[in-house]
């Protein structure tokens, strides 16, 4: 079944289409979250905000690239989750620190390596490695012109790779600025 | 991607370590889904209610302030057993202001750290509260005077004086209160006051979220009415292209940015979807071939709309956010401030110009999108101050001189809420928070959550906490274990 089929589905279906869509996306979509976020407790929950908000809001859309739009929304959610941490100095420097290495199997290094980037970076350099997007489809997902995307995802691509060449820990900032 | 070059597939390697437990998402988002749409039929029963509500609340305000009052310390911990209730004072000591009824059920510090029971409650009859309820610019600790002062000198290097950790235990709808548990640590250069003393005075009580489309054809956008600008007017703003990110003095802007010195001229064009009159379009057109959309909001407002995010979605599905976009502050007659003549005190409004570059002669179809939150609250001073006995005893002191991988953790403080350190490293960087922490007593091996803190990478020291998730007893501790290294605490 096409990605469009569900998607036309989804829009129109009730909850056994929702666990459906979940069954597909899920687990991409977490780990997508936990990339953004390095925070696997907090990417759960947003990914389940993700989905509740989708099943509540299928009539809205069209039906098409059901994919894009999970992901999109997977996206705001996880910048929105940010924010919120900004509000807690202390909270964050210990988010950085501790459990989601447990819970993600991230080793320390990298865990503090991807840290160190932007959370916008994460989110290019995951899409574009792991799920092999496009630079157009990125477009689409991270609100930039392809070109730029282009220049952001080698000046990332390298930062991380020495980062995690260097094997060195993150280095502790109050905020993530996002 | 077909191929990786050499750094893509050290990425790749790194990213696919991540595993993630989908199996019981479905079930999880099914039972929100269900939880939600039985809230809703509940407020949806009372509504009726509402009214006979009103007539007897007079009289239920003061039984169930009563109830609460009488319930105390014990009644809390009975309710709730916080894991940290045992080690924790009663307190009940409170402050009312706008109809906000704030309580400190319980507390204790331990030197640098607290942990604190407390309470709001709406006692003005009108249920404010809700599940949503927060301190909107965070809860206020006050910390010891004479210690900020002398921090001053260093504020470039300390990263924050306090944190802490908030969690809302319940939200009881009958008497409309909101019982939470905070975890609190200062750094030791700016130590938590005593008598411990905690406050607010901003609460909001609910936040609306809204994703919709803006009610504009963008079939009919023409070039719109613009006003010339100087580089100082434009305040900053957010992904801008690599090449013109400049300092808040705008010293750094380059001369030749024809495109920046022409923005949409601030009015009033159409109105937001949350129909809240603190933020409106305020105009939209074309300027050399890209589509400028340019929002307007009141200033100084505690609550209401956050910032909105526009994006475009094409007439196939997909959102475009713009390439970037420029803040810009205007006065209270709409013109638009110059950074350098004025400062942020003198504007009343704030713009903000999104730049989207696409085919504007096929604007047709495309829907102009707001995503935003409008928040209701509350503005008071909520201030209470907390005596609590002398924790000394409960406390352990030791000093250190074996260092781990380059760091020495000289002066460790253990409690019953954790473990604080004053140390210093070697290195190019600081990896103390990020090593694993333990303490070992009689009964085994008890992991150490947290890394908050603080580091001054010019003196290379760091002042950093690990907490429990449950109270530590001090006196069984035989050691601190930082990584594989163990550090023996001698018994007292």
């Amino acid at each position: 079944m096409s990605d469009t089929d569900l998607g036309q589905r989804f829009a129109a279906g009730g909850e056994d289409e929702l666990e459906e869509v979940i069954n597909l996306y899920g687990e991409k979509l977490l780990r997508y979250a936990t990339a953004i976020l390095c925070d696997y407790h907090e990417a759960e929950n947003v990914v389940q905000d993700v989905f509740l908000s989708a099943y509540q809001n299928r009539k809205a859309f069209d039906g098409k690239n059901l994919s894009a739009w999970l992901y999109k929304i997977t996206y705001n959610r996880s910048l929105n989750q940010l924010k919120k941490r900004r509000i807690l100095c202390f909270s964050e420097i210990r988010a950085q620190a501790v459990s989601p290495i447990d819970d993600t199997s991230l080793s320390d290094e990298t865990l503090c390596a991807l840290r160190r980037l932007k959370p916008k970076e994460r989110a290019l350099l995951y899409g574009r490695i792991m799920e092999e997007l496009s630079y157009e489809e990125l477009s689409q997902l991270l609100g930039c012109s392809p070109t730029a995307l282009r220049k952001r995802y080698e000046r990332a691509k390298n930062k991380l790779a020495a980062y995690l060449t260097a094997g060195q820990y993150g280095k502790e900032t109050k905020h993530e600025y996002i | 991607m077909s191929t990786f070059d050499k750094n893509e597939q050290d990425i790749h390697d790194a990213l696919s370590q991540i595993t993630v437990d989908e199996s019981k998402l479905a079930e999880q988002v099914k039972r929100r889904l269900n939880e939600e749409a039985s809230n809703t039929i509940q407020r949806r029963m009372r509504q009726p209610m509402t009214a006979a509500i009103a007539v007897v609340m007079s009289v239920m305000l003061f039984v169930t302030v009563a109830v609460a009052a009488q319930g105390g310390f014990d009644w809390f911990i009975k309710r709730f057993n916080p894991s940290f209730g045992e080690i924790a004072e009663p307190v009940e000591a409170y402050c009312e202001d706008q109809g906000i009824r704030m309580e400190v059920i319980g507390a204790q510090k331990y030197d640098n750290m607290a942990v604190v029971y407390l309470s709001l409650q709406d006692i003005s009859g009108q249920n404010r509260l809700t599940e949503q309820t927060d301190f909107q610019d965070g809860f206020t600790v006050k910390m010891n005077t004479q210690a900020q002062e002398e921090a001053k000198g260093q504020t470039d290097e300390i990263v924050a004086s306090f944190g802490y950790g908030q969690k809302m235990l319940y939200f009881d709808e009958e008497t409309n209160t909101i019982y939470y548990e905070f975890t609190i640590t200062a750094d030791a250069d700016s130590p938590l006051s005593d008598p411990l003393e905690l406050g607010s005075f901003l609460i909001y009580f609910d936040k609306r979220s809204y994703e919709e489309p803006i009610s504009i054809s963008l079939s009919d956008i023409k070039e719109a009415e613009t006003v010339s600008i100087r580089r100082g007017q434009i305040w900053g703003g957010s992904d801008l292209p690599d090449d013109l990110v400049w300092g808040r003095g705008s010293s750094d802007l380059p001369d030749d940015l024809d495109e920046l010195t022409t923005v949409l001229a601030p009015g009033n064009y159409a109105p937001m979807p949350h129909g809240e009159a603190d933020q409106w379009i305020s105009n939209i057109g074309i300027i050399d071939g890209k589509l400028h959309v340019q929002t307007g909001k009141l200033l100084h407002k505690e609550f209401g709309s956050t910032d909105p995010n526009l994006n475009l979605k094409t007439p196939d599905g997909y959102f475009i956010n713009p390439d970037y976009v420029l803040d810009l502050y205007g006065d209270k007659d709409c013109r638009l401030l110059d950074l350098e003549e004025s400062d942020y005190g003198d504007a009343a409004y704030r713009y903000e110009e999104a730049i989207f570059s696409i085919d504007t002669e096929e604007l047709d179809g495309y829907n102009l999108c707001y995503a935003g939150s409008v928040y209701s609250g509350v503005k008071g001073r909520w201030k209470v101050a907390v005596n609590l006995s002398d924790t000394s005893r409960k406390m352990r002191i030791i000093t250190n001189d074996i260092p781990v991988e380059g760091h020495l953790f000289e002066h460790m403080t253990l409690s019953p809420l954790g473990l604080q350190v004053i140390g210093s490293y070697t290195g190019e960087e600081c990896m103390a928070s990020g090593m694993s922490m333990a303490v070992e007593t009689a009964d085994g091996v008890i992991p150490l959550h947290g890394g908050g803190g603080s580091l001054n990478s010019q003196k290379k020291t760091f002042n950093l906490h690990w907490n429990t998730e449950a109270p530590l007893d001090v006196a069984t501790v035989t050691a601190v274990i930082i990584n594989d290294t163990r550090i023996p605490v001698q018994s007292n």
